[in-house]
């Protein structure tokens, strides 16, 4: 009970100050966002777009039990899918990796676009956990699943994973 | 091992704890892949692209806009389309962020001619987040003119002290002259300073906004430190109309729901009107039967008889159930007007079980009202037997006919 309450009262309070907002998640979200794409200048920009979104529609948003993050991970999430359908109607997607090209070695590089590929519910759950260091339990609340749900997300892109990289002949990363 | 076993045992793996060498080895694989991603972003780009999505991207606050001069407002409105970019565009968004709170008003309105309008002093509240006000209109020497409340929904309740006649109204377009006459020119300027394109220049101190639409136009000097507005010049066809100086404008802590309610009038004629501007009467009334929708306090209370009557009202409808002095109204969106008439000065707000809100005015000539709002349907119920508590403990006796 205190915990949905002091959840209510974190939700109000990023809903009142959106430089707080901005400045607690939008590392975390350009760094989805470059996951996701494959391209920080692209999260960058894809970023500011989402927070021109939130800066417009956070005040007015009502409590459903679930943090402002949820929602900025939701408008990220479309956000990102709506570009990189764009992208497929244009050029065809870089396999750049998202860490300094110096240090990408070809296995990397198919790691990243496995990634990539990946369901975005599983690039998600990957991203809050191993990325942003969340327990499962606020995995959970920002993704509006149950615990359990959670980790068999996860176990199953790591599978995911595993399989894709096999098919590209990597072994070890 | 499970499919569910073994998801448990990637988490104990993923945490450094001891785990079975499947789990860890989709661990490794997991972290080498989420590794590339797990970069810093420096705290100046952080501030940076703050700054800019707070300036370049205008908030729309208002669900409903203000409704402030609303004939000028129509007219600003209208202006409402896509503007290009421009330098000034941030100044602009800074000065629409400035007001977004709630702020004490008091504001000196001269008249370019003194044969256009009396002056006028202004003074009250603008709530600029929701689209509220409260302002009292003064002639000069502080004789009161007026006082308009107006709602986040858009309605308006206004005080005349001339005839000592309060006019409720859905909007302010219900009024004869729309909400022009009460002369707030924060509300207007919060409300375009949204809407409209701002043309912008930097003088001294100061910035001034130019904000036009069709033959209106204001011409607003802001602080360029606080973005507030100092002065605003109203035009016409390119000639000056008024001059408004803001000699305070300061910020203040929300007020309370009360407080954005009109002060006591004693005596005050109380004037409903509809969204077309039609005085709202009683048009026809016919004996009915009590239906399960209404709420009642019984075929008998305090020994008399239930009444029903089904009430044809200008824009509406209503129940009206009459227990010798006490009656019970069951209406929507359109009070009738014996509800809105035994309204007096002083006001007690409380729930009742189940949520419904209860207002209760007492003291015009022994006239009490309580009106309890359940959603969208409102019962009022109306006692000239002077007793204060009579309505009360009525409010909390309604029932549904054919309830226990």
């Amino acid at each position: 009970m205190e915990e949905g309450l002091d959840a209510y009262r974190a939700f109000r309070r990023e809903q009142a100050d959106f430089e707080a907002l901005f400045r607690s998640h939008y590392p975390e979200i350009v760094r989805y966002l470059a996951a996701r794409l494959g391209s920080r200048d692209d999260a960058l920009d894809l970023a500011s777009d989402v927070f021109a979104e939130a800066w417009r529609r956070v005040p007015g948003l009502q409590w459903r039990g679930r943090p402002v993050r949820a929602w900025l991970y939701r408008v990220a999430a479309n956000m990102a899918a709506d570009e990189l359908k764009r992208r497929k109607r244009t050029v065809p997607l870089e396999d750049a990796a998202v860490a300094d090209p110096s240090e990408a070695t070809p296995d990397r590089i198919a790691l990243a676009r496995a990634l990539r590929t990946l369901p975005p519910d599983h690039q998600l759950v990957v991203h809050l956990r191993l990325v942003e260091g969340l327990p499962f339990t606020e995995v959970a609340r920002v993704m509006n699943r149950n615990v359990g749900a959670c980790q068999m997300l996860m176990l199953r892109a790591a599978k995911s994973l595993r399989s894709l990289l096999a098919v590209e002949g990597v072994r070890d990363v | 091992m499970s499919e569910r076993a073994l998801a448990a045992d990637l988490e104990r793996a993923l945490t450094g704890a001891p785990a079975g060498d499947e789990a860890r080895a989709l661990a490794a694989l997991l972290v080498a892949a989420a590794e590339p991603s797990t970069f810093g972003v420096p705290s100046s780009e952080v501030e940076t692209a703050l700054a800019r999505t707070t300036l370049e991207s205008p908030r729309t606050r208002f669900a409903r806009p203000l409704r402030i001069g609303a004939v000028v407002v129509a007219v600003v409105a209208t202006a409402t389309l896509f503007f290009p970019h421009t330098a000034g565009q941030g100044v602009q968004a800074r000065a629409a962020v400035a007001v977004d709170a709630t702020y004490f008003v008091n504001a000196d309105i001269v008249p370019a001619q003194p044969e256009l309008f009396p002056p006028t002093e202004v003074t009250g509240y603008v709530d600029g987040r929701h689209g509220r006000a409260h302002m009292d209109v003064f002639a000069r020497g502080g004789t009161p003119v007026a006082e308009t409340v107006l709602r986040a929904n858009g309605s308006v309740e206004r005080w005349l002290a001339r005839t000592n006649t309060i006019v409720v109204a859905p909007s302010c377009e219900a009024l004869p002259g729309g909400c022009g006459e009460t002369f707030d020119p924060l509300g207007l300027y919060v409300r375009s300073v949204e809407t409209s394109h701002a043309r912008v220049r930097h003088l001294g101190d100061v910035y001034e906004l130019k904000l036009s639409a069709g033959r209106v136009e204001q011409v607003v000097r802001i602080s360029a430190k606080t973005y507030l507005p100092r002065q605003i010049e109203w035009r016409q066809d390119g000639r000056l109309v008024a001059t408004i100086r803001f000699t305070m404008l300061q910020r203040a802590r929300p007020r309370s729901e009360t407080e954005w309610s009109l002060a006591p009038h004693e005596r005050a004629k109380v004037v409903e009107l509809t969204a077309d501007g039609k005085r709202v009467r009683i048009e026809r009334v016919a004996p009915a039967k009590p239906s399960p929708a209404i709420r009642w306090l019984g075929s008998t209370y305090d020994g008399a008889r239930a009444k029903v009557e089904e009430i044809t009202l200008t824009g509406g409808t209503a129940t009206r159930i009459t227990y010798g002095r006490l009656v019970v109204w069951n209406y929507r969106a359109v009070a009738p007007p014996a509800v809105l008439e035994g309204r007096g000065p002083a006001e007690k707000v409380f729930a009742l079980p189940g949520g419904a809100l209860v207002h209760a005015y007492f003291g015009i000539e022994a006239r009490q009202v309580a009106v309890v709002t359940y959603g969208a349907e409102n019962v009022a119920i109306v006692s000239t037997t002077g007793d204060h508590v009579d309505v009360v403990r009525a409010a909390q006796q309604l029932t549904r006919p054919g309830s226990p």
